[in-house]
């Protein structure tokens, strides 16, 4: 399988504290990978990093073949990664079809109408929300937006942290059916959740991560059924 | 009597409109009180005094020279100061005091380049009054106020309508997010800069203009009335700056006319204050909670 992202000995700190102290992993093109953890375990601190909105200590981030450790944010998102952020970051005073025309930045304008159409099929209730403003809209259809605007710049990768926060557990299950639909339209997925169960139940491989270090990797249903992922992350069932 | 003074009040708060739109653009984008906002106005107006009376005619072009001078001050204020601030992530309010210092370093020059005595602003040409009822108005007070309304109205349709207007907004509501849809943050901050300046340039010549004179005090003078119109418009929103500069302009204009010409410049304090008091989010205003 091929190779899409590839980190290797990653270090990230926050003035003097240490957020991440060396992590390394992989994801292969087409693959769902799930990476769960605790409160503060440095989920939200990597996907800033993949996306350049914090420059790494050291260590090595290829996305696709090449380094892109430390470049701008932009330039990241044109080589076809995309980010979900963690409290979905909408921008509240701008309608549902603006927030997602922005994600299509560079997109040509024809194309943009395209890929609307598109995200719109995808999730019928943004239609309807079409021109209302993005902060009046419901927490499940701002985090639908969220995914939706990531989506819009066509991403080779998509990073989705913590896409179920705060939403009832009916929207949880369908955003998990997203994720496998989205896979399906031939984007590999980075699923960072606090769910661990769900994230595991509808992912490949998965990735532990405790205080800023790896603590365990293995196939999904591997981690769900050891020991260790059942006592700290799903509640001892 | 109070037609005429209305529309001298509305001449004055245009400009004050103007610079206090880009002020709250600046703040907009980088939650920035941008205090060097009137100096710029005042060595943007001297620009076009200098070089119209160099170019010895074409205030027109002259004008334009300057605007793209000031812009360009503008975009070296935030480039060489305040974006090496935010690089290190220093607190706002060092990106507060750090303009309170790009204002004295700038009235300084402009003392040092242009001295520190009144200047006479020349007119291009006598420009006549009509009459309105019997209001006698300059007929360079509606060139002044349609061509105000004309750069307000293009602003908007630039920022409301267009792509980099929206890219502006988003970058204004959430930087980080912005980023992450591959928008140049710091791109569009020099831009606003650059607005910010250009605005202020025009309002500072139309000024001159107007009054047939400038001088370096003029700066400190319309940095307080426009942060107070901005603040009665709700700092942030463009057309509470617009709204507030005009009010602030017709209630000082009536103020100096029946209460006291002395009180003329004291006004936007009393502005500012009573605002604070009864309603801080301004006209427009939304409750903002300060992001930290
Ligand atoms: N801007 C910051 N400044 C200082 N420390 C930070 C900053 N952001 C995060 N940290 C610290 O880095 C560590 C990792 O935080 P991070 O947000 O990556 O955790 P997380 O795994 O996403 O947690 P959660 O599940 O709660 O979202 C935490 O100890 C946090 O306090
Ligand atoms: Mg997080």
């Amino acid at each position: 399988m091929e190779c899409m992202l590839k980190i290797e000995d990653l270090k990230v700190s926050y003035g003097n504290i240490r957020a991440l102290k060396g992590i390394s992993l992989h994801i292969n093109a087409g693959e769902v990978v799930a990476l769960i953890g605790a409160n503060g375990a440095g989920k939200t601190t990597l996907m800033r990093t993949i996306m350049g909105l914090i420059k790494p200590e050291s260590g090595s981030i290829q996305f696709m073949g090449r380094e892109i450790a430390g470049t701008e944010t932009k330039k990241i998102v044109q080589s076809g990664l995309a980010l979900s952020p963690e409290g979905r970051k909408i921008f509240p005073e701008l309608s549902t079809r603006d927030n997602l025309a922005l994600g299509g930045y560079f997109l040509k304008d024809s194309e943009v109408q395209e890929e609307i159409e598109k995200q719109y099929e995808i999730f019928p209730v943004l239609r309807e929300r079409e021109k209302q403003m993005a902060g009046t809209m419901s927490g499940g259809e701002q985090q639908m937006l969220a995914v939706a605007r990531a989506l819009m710049s066509r991403p080779k990768m998509l990073l989705l942290d913590e896409p179920s926060l705060g939403l009832a557990p009916l929207l949880v299950s369908e955003i998990f059916s997203l994720v496998e639909k989205i896979r399906a339209a031939g984007t590999t997925v980075l699923l960072v959740e606090q769910n661990a169960r769900m994230a595991l139940k509808n992912s490949d491989r998965g990735y532990v991560l405790e205080t800023g270090n790896i603590a365990l990797e293995g196939s999904s249903s591997e981690l769900l059924g050891s020991e260790i992922v059942r006592e700290a992350y799903l509640g001892g069932l | 009597m109070f037609i005429q003074q209305l529309i001298n009040g509305i001449t004055i708060g245009c400009n004050y409109a103007l610079v206090a739109i880009g002020f709250t653009m600046v703040f907009g984008v980088l939650r920035l009180v941008n205090l060097a906002n009137g100096s710029i106005f005042a060595l943007g107006a001297f620009f076009t005094l200098i070089i119209y009376t160099a170019m010895q005619g074409h205030f027109l072009l002259s004008l334009l020279c300057a605007i793209l001078a000031t812009a360009f001050v503008g975009v070296m204020v935030d480039r060489l100061a305040l974006y090496r601030l935010r690089k290190k992530g220093a607190a706002r309010v060092s990106g507060m005091i750090t303009t309170l210092a790009i204002a004295t370093i700038i009235d300084n020059a402009v003392i040092i380049l242009f001295g520190s005595q009144t200047r006479p602003f020349k007119r291009p040409k006598d420009f006549g009054n009509i009459l309105i009822g019997d209001a006698v108005v300059g007929k360079l007070q509606i060139y002044i106020l349609l061509s105000i309304l004309a750069i307000v109205l293009i602003l908007s349709y630039l920022i409301y309508k267009t792509k980099l207007g929206k890219s502006m907004l988003a970058t204004a509501q959430d930087p980080e997010a912005a980023m992450l849809m591959g928008i140049s943050v710091n791109r569009i901050i020099s831009l606003t800069f650059a607005i910010s300046a250009a605005l202020a340039c025009f309002a500072g010549s139309m000024i001159g203009l107007y009054y047939q004179a400038i001088d370096v005090t003029l700066g400190t003078s319309i940095g307080m009335k426009t942060f107070a119109a901005a603040v009665l418009g709700g700092v942030g929103s463009i057309p509470g700056a617009f709204v507030g500069g005009i009010v602030v302009g017709v209630i000082e204009t009536f103020v100096a006319v029946y209460l006291s010409s002395g009180l003329r410049d004291a006004i936007a304090f009393f502005i500012l204050i009573v605002v604070l008091l009864i309603k801080p989010a301004g006209i427009f205003g939304k409750k903002v909670v300060e992001k930290v």
